[in-house]
């Protein structure tokens, strides 16, 4: 009994860190992006502590100044210095693996979806987009190909042209 | 703080009064999902000389009587639209160059559809190349000049490194063209680890405007999503402080689809693999080689640019063959290198420099 317990909470153990584990969900991040990443996430939020605190200093004072320009200006250069600190934090690989994980996942259901349509339709004999593509690919190939014989025509043209002329 | 009250008052009704005088709206659509103001924007006049697939060829009507005898050919991004380079008379590049007697052209990529299952072979090798070809003809020259700006340079690159005769000077603005980790931004959120381009191109058959224009929100989320708003209150009492933001609004949100195929290859062989630099990259089997751009190549940079950060396009300066290059760096980001009134400074220096590798003027028709 005791035994089957320690196994049970062993197992628990196990799973809740792969759950809590970030390089379960994004896939190929080293060790070192993540250490990277949570040193800059930390402070990214000291630095907006910081910011916050010089920002309610400086309005404060320029408030009982009353120059309407200076506090427009520490409003602005406040919104600057936080949006430094926020895409400074974003410029990671943790940051890109989150967005696109996110974008994976919806892409996937959207395809999933799509292949039941396209499935359906097909069954009843409709074209679906999948049809649509292939004929497309099948205009861009021809397009090129016309492009080349026109070009190799026109260079013959020219060659004929300068044979002429010369002959004259 | 009462004044505060006062001031709070007034800016409210500014933003008040400008969408009484703003009401029309763009309305949303399955790939731009937004509601943006019917601003006006690109008001430079031009004119449609060619066109193959819904891919223009744009001439811009000459401001001056006579024009350097070397056209320039902008090359926009595959993403967005180009009237972030003429966004209002008094902030346009289009008409900077134009008033300093250029003949300036313009390529616009178009809206991909399902329909269009473009790779990068066919944008260099079929469009850019006829378009060029075409350019050629029209002006009556051998060599024209190029300016790539974002994802454009990209392809001017790549296309200048394939046909190096056909291009006298190469401009390449905020452009994504060197990938190194130590980049970071997109090159960070592209990670091949991370991010499948293939699997948005499998679902949509094309990559639609409001992905795009999320995932460079993305990068710095707290401005684009909360505090540029705040800004734009905060702001609103000041003088076309409301009118630019919204036709940048505007810019931002009213996107263009990308083609599935040109979108997938430039994120796995540029940003996944620096194929470009690394000349790994093949269009239609002929390896591009950059060491072939030996033309004049001018780089130009914002030191705030996230998008496309400096590094970007200086980092491909070190692979060109080129020995004549020029760097412009400007205090803006991203978009403010167009825009910004301290980039416009900076535009007078690229006019000069590239007035001095452009011929003498010209009449022209």
């Amino acid at each position: 009994m005791v035994n089957e317990f320690l196994e049970t909470y062993k197992r628990i153990l196990e799973f809740w860190i792969k759950l809590s584990n970030p390089r379960t969900y994004l896939q190929n991040i080293t060790h070192e992006e993540l250490l990277d990443f949570t040193f800059k996430l930390t402070s990214g939020v000291f630095k907006i502590w910081q910011i916050n605190a010089e920002y309610l200093a400086k309005i404060y004072q320029k408030m009982m100044e009353g120059d309407p320009e200076e506090i427009l200006k520490t409003q602005l250069d406040y919104i600057s210095k936080l949006e430094d600190v926020v895409a400074e934090t974003a410029d990671s690989p943790v940051y890109s693996a989150y967005v696109n994980a996110l974008n994976r996942a919806y892409i996937n259901q959207l395809l999933l979806l799509q292949e039941f349509s396209n499935a359906l339709f097909h069954s009843v004999g409709l074209p679906t987009r999948k049809d649509i593509v292939a004929l497309s690919e099948a205009y861009v190939d021809l397009k090129g190909d016309i492009k080349r014989e026109v070009r190799e025509i026109k260079k013959e043209l020219r060659e004929v042209k300068r044979v002429l002329e010369g002959g004259k | 703080m009462i004044s505060e009250f006062f001031r709070n008052l007034r800016r409210s009704m500014a933003l008040a009064e400008w969408f009484l005088e703003n009401p029309d709206f763009l309305l949303p659509d399955e790939d731009r999902p937004y509601l943006i103001p019917d601003v006006e924007v690109g008001t430079t006049p031009k004119m449609e000389i060619f066109s193959d697939d819904g891919v223009k060829l744009y001439r811009y009507l000459a401001a001056t009587e006579k024009q350097y005898e070397t056209p320039l050919l902008i090359v926009y991004a595959l993403i967005n639209k180009p009237y972030i380079l003429d966004l209002y008379p008094e902030r346009s590049v289009v008409r900077k160059f134009l008033n300093a007697g250029f003949d300036v052209y313009l390529i616009k990529w178009g809206d991909a559809t399902v329909a269009d299952q473009f790779g990068l072979s066919e944008y260099i090798d079929i469009f850019l190349y006829d378009f060029v070809e075409y350019l050629k003809d029209y002006a009556g020259v051998d060599r024209i000049s190029i300016l790539g700006y974002c994802m454009g340079g990209g392809l001017s690159a790549i296309y200048t490194s394939l046909y190096p005769e056909n291009v006298r000077n190469l401009l390449l603005m905020a452009s994504t063209l060197y990938f190194d980790r130590e980049v970071g931004g997109l090159v960070t959120l592209s990670d091949k680890r991370f991010f499948d381009p293939e699997l948005i191109a499998k679902a949509y058959a094309y990559i639609p405007a409001w992905f795009l224009a999320e995932r460079f929100k993305m990068l710095r989320p707290l401005d684009n999503y909360f505090t540029k708003y705040v800004n734009l209150f905060l702001n609103a009492d000041k003088e076309g402080f409301i009118d630019l933001f919204f036709r940048m609004e505007r810019w931002i949100h009213d996107g263009v689809n990308v083609a599935p195929y040109a979108y997938v290859e430039y994120i796995e062989q540029l940003y996944q693999n620096n194929a470009l630099c690394e000349g790994k990259l093949f269009i239609n089997g002929k390896r591009v080689d950059p060491k072939r751009i030996t033309m004049p190549v001018a780089a130009i940079v914002g030191r705030r640019d996230h998008l496309a950060p400096p590094r970007n396009t200086l980092g491909f300066l070190d692979y060109v063959g080129s020995k004549d290059k020029a760097v412009f760096e400007a205090d803006a980001g991203h978009v403010g290198l167009v825009v910004s009134g301290k980039a416009m400074k900076m535009w007078d220096e690229v006019i000069g420099w590239l007035s001095k590798r452009s011929g003498k003027k010209v009449e022209r028709v």
